[in-house]
């Protein structure tokens, strides 16, 4: 069956959750909005299929979020950057899939947590760097002269990142600890098995 | 649950603006919020305001869903209008009340900026207002065309637009499900530490990952057992059309753009 097919459902359907994350109050972790589990289905996609799902995946949902309605326009760049650049940066997190993969594969715990972790944080800076950007252009363009555009907006991005980051890194080991299958794509997982078949 | 499952804030009606093509509200939209940023005497964000106002009431959507959209920048205008007021030190002093003084300079900028937030978000939501989502996608596929010459995969992305958006309510009711389940056996979202909320939302997630990916699966081998391969010479069922309506809103934005351009402070 065409892999490229199922890559692009997948992404479309990971991109649903990760609005759905955002907006569900029932299972919203913290009190502030900013800080949601809402990119952890754009960090499932680019571990199990690399950088071009999470890219394609991050893109999706900073589009369905501009088509949904759900969006602030201050600047028209501010606007661009961070629905069209902001959210597909995400995906970078996809870099280094296939070592975290191979770690779970053969059951490297420790390697496995550190990978994600690092890959967590590699997509999230790669967002919030635009997301500093933005920042930048609509403090530039909207506050009073002799406030720091670039304090101001690395103080509020970089600190909503390192929450947004923290947590999803928590949720994601976790939850790729309990279930590796959910970033190990068919082929692997039934390596797998069977190795673990010819172990018993 | 009902109310919940709603994504998206289109307000059906039968207005010019609702019939208006797509793509003609985006074109308008994105040189409408250029523009603000030029409008800098009385006159020209008058004539800002009246269109955006022009629109609202010719939309016909009812004023609560607009207060609606508006409801989460509130903070961020007052914010901007209060720091204006401090922070702004030109022109004469209006008053000054314990160590403050309010300049008159600082009041008319904040008000300009504050106007300048409003206009831009009622105008935006308009947009989603009055346009389907999928009226939306398919504008920004139609207008993204041109990029397939640079390689970029404008078909794909219109099919996997299309998928998500046709499995938003799907997903939610299954997401609601499973959290409903869960909840039966005891796992607790929403109160407790947050230790144990986090560790309560992996029974949510992992179900509900899986049931996607097998969905996923299911879904391309039916697109597959249907012919599908890739975007080469497919059809619509909606296609886009220009009307003269649109032509006669084109024509009347470049008048009202040319006016502000005529009221504006040169100096």
């Amino acid at each position: 069956m065409n892999r490229n097919l199922i890559m692009m459902i997948e992404a479309s359907f990971l991109a649903v959750f990760a609005l759905i994350l955002d907006l569900l109050p029932s299972i919203r972790l913290t009190p502030a909005v900013s800080i949601s589990i809402a990119m952890v289905p754009i960090f499932i996609m680019a571990l199990r299929w690399g950088v071009k799902g999470g890219i394609m995946s991050g893109f999706l949902w900073g589009l369905l979020q501009v088509v949904t309605g759900d969006v602030y326009i201050l600047t028209i760049w501010q606007f661009l950057i961070e629905y069209f650049i902001a959210f597909a940066f995400v995906g970078f997190a996809g870099l280094f899939y296939k070592s975290i993969q191979n770690a779970l594969q053969h059951q490297k715990r420790k390697k496995a947590v550190a990978g994600i972790v690092l890959a967590v944080f590699v997509g999230s800076i790669a967002r919030y760097f635009w997301h500093f950007i933005a920042g930048v252009i609509f403090w530039g363009s909207y506050a009073p002269e002799g406030m720091s555009p670039y304090l101001y907006s690395f103080i509020v991005n970089g600190g909503t990142m390192l929450g947004a980051a923290i947590l999803c890194a928590i949720v994601l080991v976790i939850l790729i600890n309990a279930a590796p299958r959910l970033v190990l794509t068919k082929n692997t997982s039934n390596q797998i098995w069977s190795e673990q078949q010819k172990k018993a | 649950m009902n109310n919940s499952l709603i994504i998206g804030q289109y307000v059906p009606g039968n207005s010019l603006v609702h019939k208006l093509d797509p793509r003609t509200k985006i074109t308008i939209i994105f040189f409408y919020v250029i523009t603000v940023f030029f409008a800098n005497s009385l006159a020209s964000y008058s004539v800002l305001v009246v269109f955006a106002l022009a629109c609202m009431f010719t939309s016909r959507v009812p004023l609560r869903f607009i207060m609606k959209g508006l409801t989460p920048v509130w903070f961020l205008i007052i914010f901007t209008f209060i720091l204006h007021l401090f922070v702004t030190k030109e022109g004469t002093v209006i008053f000054d009340f314990w160590i403050f003084e309010f300049y008159s300079g600082g009041v008319i900028q904040g008000f300009a900026i504050s106007i300048r937030f409003f206009l831009l978000i009622l105008v935006t939501s308009l947009l989603t207002l009055t346009t389907t989502p999928i009226e939306i996608t398919d504008a920004i596929e139609d207008m993204l065309r041109p990029l397939n010459k640079v390689r970029f995969p404008v078909h794909e992305l219109a099919l996997m637009m299309s998928i998500s958006l046709r499995f938003i309510p799907t997903l939610m009711q299954e997401t609601d499900k499973i959290s409903r389940a869960q909840a039966s056996r005891g796992v607790d979202f929403r109160t407790g530490p947050i230790k144990d909320r986090i560790k309560a939302v992996v029974p949510l997630l992992v179900p509900l990952f899986v049931s996607a990916f097998k969905r996923a699966e299911e879904l391309a081998m039916a697109m597959e057992a249907r012919g599908y391969q890739g975007g080469e010479g497919r059809t619509k069922l909606r296609e886009l059309k220009i009307e003269l309506r649109d032509i006669m809103v084109y024509l009347l934005f470049a008048c009202v753009i040319a006016l502000l351009f005529l009221t504006r402070n040169y100096s």
